[in-house]
């Protein structure tokens, strides 16, 4: 009992804390707003409605202490009263909190004082959006409204779904659903029909350059090159077991190549796209023969570490006076070439493409290169060698995997692909510069594969679309991208380490009739 | 602090002999290269030697801080084998609370004056113990909501990357809610950035600021501290039980949970205490304060032998000494004394893995 309503409290305080931390950075108004337009599309402006931050308000502590109620009845069973008068004392903690935060914020603005100096995303119109633009008492009065109701809510859900259970029973009917999804047998039936459907993807994905506009195309490019750079890094993270911090150092490599060998100044070599792209994939390669080296025999964190270390070294470099004759220091590379488009398409199709097409098409035809490749490495002989090395390398290098060496190879090859990728952003863009090369894009890159799933191929298409292509639509939320991407990290690696599309682990199992047979076989 | 268990160590691995020649030549070619300059800086002397004593003083001023970071590393890799590679935003928090407090008693009236110059003694001390405290709440908060979960999970990887997660949540958080813009410290009148003792030589003069000479001090005392702490109490003693090894240290009693925890907190307030002073030498920070500091830290706990507290002390000290020194010994642009530490990283790893005093390879060549 007592130590219910102080549990009750603490979930209280969390709740409150999550609300003032959104209310803070201004998470709180942005996503109402991004919630209204999704109900009301003649919404415009950027303020949120009072009704749209009560809501949301309700919800966080809603949510909060119905995982709160869930967990503690695991245990033992309180009464009704109990559970309504826990929910209650989270929604006034709750509550208590986030309204002392408006108290001191509305104060501020009753004064006149900006405070935006020592908290940025707090000016005057966002707190008086968070004040309902009402005075403070009644503004204090309803968000005591929206937090008790949420805290009551949960415990009324709570309450009725473990009466009845219904959660349970839903829970199971989902499992049963995906169990005997017909989907499944259909396939399983007909193994062809995987490839079919796998074509019509692939068909669908070549007719989509043609159909999309040209917005679309260049969200589709982004995400395709990011695709390219999560099967890369997905190699050495997923299949080999070792984490690489500074992927960024690679891509910066093959981009910088690939703009040196092509644009007029400073070398003036213009070279043709392919041996370019060929030679960048190859210096890239080389990065990561300097960074595997040194590390070939320490552990996985160490690697980390020091390629972190090298992409500080190449974006200073980069950046620096020393090398500014070359690179063009902070300026970067202008008028970096691109591919011709050869004089076939244009007899098949009647006209040329229009290049941004043509260009999404080439990364298209790269990116499926690259799958092939990776595709084949993972089932091969060196795939299953990084994968033993992932999973124990002591006992890999017992059954014979020179764990060193193929620790080096996933780096190199990781890195070449970094580097194509690198090669292809720096031609599309015509341009690059230091800029672009910040840990942010190490960051983006180690995202993709650990939310699509480590070591799972199509999770890294998965991971791209959702890394690259989701912020494109969401515009609204473009600060936040970073903070969610923290969060999520954190939060994938606690409720689900082996990613959205885990990848399906080959198991051998001994089953009664698999023993019939061996003893069949074993009969003389 | 090494965990270097008998039945863990491996055989001889095949490629040893290949690793060694690459260990000599790139031994050879560093030596032969730092001979080559010492020869340059006595033939054809470039700077003078009060030249030579002002950067050795900025470096044993950044290498206090670097020892103080360097030491949280240390302690967490020890207890959790662990890189906690959000411990730079830890001391990015530390500093931007020390901030606070100095602003906030700049505001605050005491007769004509304000606070901050009326007692300055004891607004460093609160700011001090604010940001120790803010930064030592946010490393107990951070190991129990992103770390302590994965204790035992599956995926090797996990740790690391829920910590890359955490340190780019902290950075973005901290960017949204106080601004990009940099900021600059108020300091007291009594510890004016840029005041300090001039001392004449034959060719110029060294500046020795106060702020420097206080980050130092301090830097000394809390690492003093640290070490008698570690060795002379009893929840020293269980870190370093925990350290060596685990599961006897809980047969022995040891509430693993608990020593976890406290060593965040320790980690934490070094961590804070470090941002504070950064703040107040530098003058000048951002969310961004955090991230190379703790890279380089973390490359001085390398250097020192991860899992070595005196290790990290020295490391940090060294690493200090080395960038500042470095950039004017190499004859290279002071731009890239970023570039000398990640070099140092990448040839410690290559020539002396287990770090300047660690014992035994055992633990860094281990899983």
């Amino acid at each position: 009992m007592k130590t219910l309503f102080s549990k009750s409290i603490q979930f209280g305080i969390i709740a409150g804390v999550i609300l003032i931390f959104s209310e803070l950075i201004n998470l709180t108004s942005t996503f109402a707003v991004i919630l209204e337009k999704l109900f009301n599309s003649a919404k415009t402006g950027k303020t949120a409605s009072p009704l749209a931050i009560q809501i949301l308000t309700g919800l966080v502590v809603f949510f909060i202490a119905y995982t709160f109620l869930r967990k503690k009845n695991g245990s033992k069973s309180h009464t009704a009263g109990q559970e309504i008068g826990s929910g209650l004392l989270m929604g006034i903690t709750a509550g208590i909190l986030i309204s002392l935060l408006n108290v001191i914020l509305g104060t501020y603005l009753a004064k006149g004082q900006d405070i935006r100096n020592y908290l940025d995303a707090v000016s005057p119109e966002v707190i008086s959006t968070f004040l309902f633009q009402t005075d403070i008492a009644n503004a204090v009065i309803r968000y005591f409204i929206a937090t008790i109701l949420g805290g009551l809510a949960a415990s009324l859900l709570h309450l009725v779904s473990s009466k009845t259970n219904v959660s349970g029973k839903i829970s199971k009917f989902i499992q049963k659903i995906v169990q005997q999804s017909k989907i499944r047998i259909f396939l399983n039936k007909y193994p062809y029909m995987t490839t079919i459907l796998t074509l019509l993807v692939v068909i669908a994905v070549f007719l989509l350059p043609v159909l999309v506009n040209a917005y679309a195309i260049s969200v589709l490019g982004i995400v395709f090159i990011y695709a390219i750079m999560g099967l890369g890094l997905n190699l050495i993270v997923g299949l080999s077991g070792q984490l690489v911090f500074g992927y960024v150092a690679f891509y910066a490599l093959g981009a910088y190549t690939f703009g040196l060998l092509t644009a007029p100044k400073p070398f003036g070599i213009e070279m043709n796209f392919w041996p370019a792209l060929i030679i960048a994939i190859f210096i890239a390669a080389i990065g990561g023969l300097f960074v595997g080296v040194p590390i070939m025999n320490l552990r996985g964190d160490y690697l980390a570490i020091v390629t972190l270390g090298f992409g500080e070294i190449i974006r200073i470099l980069i950046n620096s006076n020393l090398l500014a004759d070359f690179t063009g220091g902070p300026q970067g590379i202008k008028n970096i070439g691109q591919p011709t488009q050869p004089a076939l398409t244009a007899k098949i199709f009647g006209k040329p493409f229009d290049d941004n097409v043509w260009f999404l098409y080439l990364i298209l035809i790269l990116f499926l290169v690259v799958l092939y490749v990776v595709f084949r490495l993972q089932y091969s002989r060196t795939g299953r060698s990084w994968e033993a090395m992932r999973e124990d390398e002591t006992v890999a290098q017992a059954c014979g995997v020179t764990v060193s060496s193929y620790k080096v190879l996933a780096v190199v090859i990781g890195a070449a692909i970094a580097g194509l990728a690198g090669a292809i952003y720096a031609s599309r863009n015509t341009y690059t510069g230091p800029g672009e090369y910040a840990f942010m894009v190490s960051v983006n890159a180690l995202a993709v594969v650990v939310i699509g799933g480590m070591g799972s191929i199509p999770g890294t298409l998965l991971g791209a679309f959702i890394i690259k292509g989701l912020p494109e639509l969401l515009r609204d939320l473009e600060n936040y991208r970073m903070l969610v991407f923290g969060a999520l990290l954190i939060a994938m690696m606690i409720i689900r380490p082996e990613g959205i599309w885990p990848v399906k682990r080959r198991t051998l199992s001994v089953t009664p009739e698999s023993i019939e047979v061996l003893k069949k076989d074993l009969k003389p | 602090m090494e965990a270097d268990k008998p039945q863990e160590k491996t055989s001889p691995k095949p490629s040893v002999r290949r690793i060694n020649w690459l260990r000599l030549i790139v031994g050879i070619l560093t030596g032969s290269y730092i001979l080559y300059r010492i020869i340059i800086q006595i033939i054809r002397p470039e700077y003078g030697p009060v030249y030579w004593l002002g950067f050795l003083n900025t470096g044993l001023i950044v290498g206090g801080m670097y020892s103080l970071i360097a030491i949280g590393y240390t302690l967490v890799y020890g207890v959790m084998l662990l890189i906690n590679f959000a411990h730079g935003d830890i001391m990015m928090l530390g500093c931007f609370a020390g901030y606070f407090t100095f602003e906030y008693l700049n505001f605050l009236k005491v007769g004509d004056s304000n606070f901050l110059n009326t007692y300055p003694v004891l607004a460093i001390i609160l700011a001090f113990l604010i940001g120790a405290a803010v930064s030592a709440g946010s490393g107990y908060y951070l190991e129990k909501i992103a770390y302590r979960p994965l204790r035992n999970s599956p995926v090797r990887l996990a740790p690391l990357i829920s910590a890359v997660g955490a340190s780019i949540f902290l950075e973005t958080a901290a960017q949204i809610m106080f601004g990009a813009n940099k900021k600059t410290y108020k300091n007291p009148d009594l510890l004016a950035r840029g005041s300090g003792w001039n001392i004449q030589m034959d060719e110029g003069m060294i500046i020795i600021t106060k702020t420097g000479v206080f980050s130092l001090i301090m830097a000394v005392i809390l690492m003093v501290g640290l070490y008698f702490f570690v060795q002379k109490t009893k929840l020293g003693k269980s870190i370093r039980a925990v350290s060596q090894d685990k599961k006897t240290a809980q047969l022995m009693g040891i509430n693993l949970d608990q020593v976890t925890s406290q060593t965040f907190i320790i980690s934490g307030v070094l961590a804070g205490a470090a941002g504070v002073m950064w703040g107040i030498h530098n003058g000048l920070f951002n969310h961004y304060v955090g991230f190379l500091p703790g890279i380089k830290a973390f490359t001085a706990a390398v250097l020192g032998g991860i899992g070595n507290i005196p290790g990290a002390m020295a490391g940090g000290m060294i690493l200090g000494i080395v960038e500042s020194v470095g950039p004017a010994f190499l004859g290279i642009d002071f731009q890239l004394k970023d570039v000398i530490a990640f070099t140092i990283l990448i040839l410690v790893l290559i020539l002396k893995p287990s770090g300047l005093l660690g014992k035994s390879s055992a633990n860094v060549e281990k899983v």
